[in-house]
């Protein structure tokens, strides 16, 4: 950018130098953005379908069972790995560029050093999501990609940690926004998280229960440290500024940021309730688990107090809509994730399908969610063409929030059901299983809706990088298409 | 409502784009319309918030020194060992009335009943039996020999006669006998000073040489031992009972303060 743009006082800014410094920058981000997003659907895309595949399987057991690589032991830790890696943290990061570019209000420098991260995050995930349908997966939850993906992806997010300092360092001057602290965390935790774990689990194993410990620390932490934050930044930004209004209160940002950095990261020993570690150990987890109430009601009330007033938005904006349903649904999971840190609940929860329930409230219909909500915003500016349909958006939207809302409840009720079943000692475990059957049709059929609403999604993707349909200057609103009036919303 | 951006913006933002290459009928209109970057506001965080959180702070405390197992790290049962509880203190040893009928029930009440009466002829009864309590001249060494190496032969109990086959049980563990022991000597209106796991490991060392079960004529020829009730120690696997009402009269030494942290 030049001098008269970039060097200028935060206070002698004009609204129309803004303007020409959000098309450069978002000129800039193009590439990156389109690369992560882009292979991010692909992946949703695969990994719905290996879900699908693994619900099936328990409707029906022998379904496919005569390959090796179609086992439920193999696809289900595929499906698990191809949506946390190829397809959450990819859309994760690609906000994240285009949200850095901005709050740092600098053209993205070294994109070359972002098109090669995608490029050895996309290989990895490739090669990590056939090695476990190979039989080459890890017994360990959330890195059961073999070393030689594993490898790839840690080479790929350093590479983004090491743009993002760089990024953070030649900001403009001025207020970092809280979105940017989120960010700036998140791209330092991560690389961190992961070669932690992965050095001392697959390369240099720990013994015994340690490693029990340290999967759990890595577990809990890939959502807290890493999927929170960066959905968190998300809604800070997008709420506000679709809105056109402060967010509600600094206070509350900076409050909300530092209790979720001190007390998440004990979090993940409350997996451990009940197992053989150290007494302190557990409930050190599960008394920071509760004081996450701290973050969670700070970011909720933050949140609220920004859109209130303004609830009719969500009837017109997409972006709004996707991201205030992510924002609530935030709130609700870690409510959950609270109580079912809770022993007494525990004892019931552990080990069944509730827990699966919570998984996905928690990173499909808060994260996921969000990050549907800011490709609705990202996109059109990045590939300078507004979405080509509303009525593809609407699909969209309501399949997998309906989808998303079946999934969670049918998965808690029949996981309350099954905790209770293998509690009560004249319950045989088998019988335990039956009362899971019909829930587990339910979801399946859960699964089908959200896997519908991402091709649809795909569909609008493809059509607005094609340029599908006229160029207009308007910006696609639900109802749009059907010949309602929106309110002016200028998104 | 919107820019359009097929109408050239101000002269200013077109200076401001070719400054930077671009022109302003290329810059998509999204951008130019967009509201300005989030700001910060400033309202303060509200006191019952904060009232709320102190509280969850209090009660974060209170847990971790009921449930902190001391923080040792060979503490896995988060209310066994309480912080608050004086720095540690272990609960009692387990209740020899508890494990003793559960030992009982799984290796005795086939011959000898779970009311301990027996089989007439065949298998003594347990109920106020001098063999069990003591008598004129069964000590209760002989009860711990028995119970480890068997006892076969006629013998007389109570006055009647049975003639069985008392199979030895020493794969049981010291501390396992010494409470069925206790157990069966306090059970069914028995009544008897408990027998620690020191005193059967005593009498497992002194008859490692026997092979065989004792008939009673050798028992008799044994003197007979009256354990004294005031030894037993309080550590670990005795036979002595920490709390409950089912225990068995209480030794006499001091029991550790068993904390109720779980309540």
């Amino acid at each position: 950018m030049s001098a008269t743009l970039t060097q200028a006082h935060p206070s002698t800014v004009t609204p129309e130098m803004e303007k020409a410094q959000r098309a450069v920058i978002d000129e800039s981000t193009r590439l990156p953005v389109i690369l992560f997003y882009g292979s991010a659907i692909f992946w949703l895309l695969t990994g719905s379908l290996l879900a699908l595949l693994a619900s099936f399987k328990l409707n029906e057991p022998s379904l496919l069972n005569q390959w090796g690589w179609l086992t439920f032991g193999r696809v289900r830790p595929a499906h698990l790995n191809a949506v946390v890696y190829g397809w959450a943290s990819a859309a994760g990061i690609g906000t994240a560029l285009w949200l850095m570019a901005r709050l740092c209000r600098t053209p993205l420098r070294h994109s070359k050093l972002l098109v090669s991260a995608a490029i050895f995050w996309n290989i990895g995930i490739l090669l990590g999501t056939l090695g476990i349908l190979s039989g080459d997966g890890r017994s360990i939850e959330w890195l059961e990609f073999p070393n030689y993906s594993s490898f790839m992806l840690f080479v790929a997010f350093g590479l983004i940690a090491v743009w993002a300092v760089i990024m953070f360092r030649f900001r403009q001057p001025g207020h970092v926004y809280v979105s940017q602290w989120y960010l700036l965390a998140a791209f330092l935790w991560f690389p961190w998280l992961y070669s932690t774990a992965n050095l001392l689990l697959n390369f240099e194993p720990i013994q015994g229960g340690a490693q029990g410990a340290v999967n759990w620390w890595y577990g809990h932490n890939a959502l807290g440290l890493w999927f929170t934050p960066i959905g968190l930044a998300t809604a800070y930004y997008l709420i506000p500024k679709v809105l056109g209004r402060p967010i509600h209160s600094y206070y509350l940002s900076i409050l909300g940021f530092w209790s979720l950095a001190l007390f998440y990261s004990w979090n993940g020993m409350h997996h451990l309730i009940g197992g053989p570690f150290p007494a302190w150990l557990v409930s050190a987890s599960v008394v920071a688990s509760v004081m996450m109430f701290i973050p969670v009601i700070t970011t909720a009330i933050n949140h609220h107090m920004t859109v209130r007033g303004n609830f009719e938005a969500l009837k017109w904006s997409p972006t709004l809509r996707f991201t205030v349903f992510g924002a609530m649904c935030y709130t609700l999971a870690s409510l959950q994730g609270i109580s079912m840190a809770i022993p007494s609940l525990n004892k019931v929860t552990h080990f069944t399908h509730y827990t699966v329930g919570h998984a996905h409230l928690g990173l499909y219909a808060f994260f996921t969610m969000i990050m549907f909500g800011a490709m609705y915003y990202i996109l059109p500016r990045v590939v300078g063409w507004e979405w080509p349909s509303a009525r593809l958006i609407r699909w969209h939207f309501w399949l997998v929030a309906i989808g998303i809302g079946m999934m969670v409840v049918v998965l808690t009720l029949g996981g309350i059901l099954q905790g209770l079943a293998l509690l009560d000692p004249g319950i045989t475990f088998m019988a335990s299983l039956d009362y899971t059957k019909p829930w587990l049709f339910l979801r399946s059929v859960s699964g089908v809706l959200l896997t519908a609403g991402h091709i649809v999604f795909a569909v609008s993707f493809t059509l607005l990088l094609l340029k599908a349909g006229s160029k207009r200057s308007e910006p696609t609103l639900f109802g749009s298409d059907q010949g309602r009036q929106p309110e002016p919303l200028n998104v | 409502m919107i820019d359009d951006p097929h109408q050239p913006g101000s002269d200013e933002l077109q200076s401001h784009l070719e400054g930077e290459g671009l022109n302003v009928r290329d810059v998509h209109g999204a951008i130019l319309r967009e509201k300005d970057d989030p700001r910060d506001g400033y309202e303060p965080i509200p006191l019952w918030l904060v009232s709320v959180f102190m509280a969850l702070v209090f009660w974060a405390g209170a847990y971790f020194s009921f449930y902190s197992g001391g923080f040792q790290s060979d503490v896995f049962d988060p209310s066994q060992v309480s912080w608050a509880g004086g720095g540690g203190a272990v609960k009692g040893p387990p209740d020899p009335m508890v494990v003793g009928k559960r030992l009982f029930t799984a290796n005795c009440v086939a011959c000898h009943q779970p009311t301990g009466q027996g089989v007439a002829g065949q298998f003594p009864t347990l109920v106020d039996s001098e063999w069990v309590l003591g008598g004129d001249w069964h000590g209760d060494n002989h009860l711990v020999k028995i119970l480890l190496h068997g006892l076969q032969g006629p013998i007389q109990v109570k006055g009647d006669t049975y003639n069985g086959a008392m199979p030895p049980w020493k794969q049981l563990k010291d501390d396992q006998i010494a409470m069925i022991l206790t157990y069966i000597r306090n059970e069914w209106g028995n009544s008897a000073p408990p027998i620690t796991a020191e005193q059967v490991a005593k009498i497992r060392e002194e008859t490692a040489a026997q092979t065989e079960p004792y008939t009673q004529n050798k028992l008799k020829a044994i003197p007979a031992v009256k354990f004294e009730s005031a030894a037993p120690p309080a550590a670990e696997g005795g036979a002595a009972p920490a709390e409950g009402e089912t225990a068995p009269p209480a030794p006499t030494e001091a029991q550790p303060e068993a904390t109720p942290a779980a309540a």
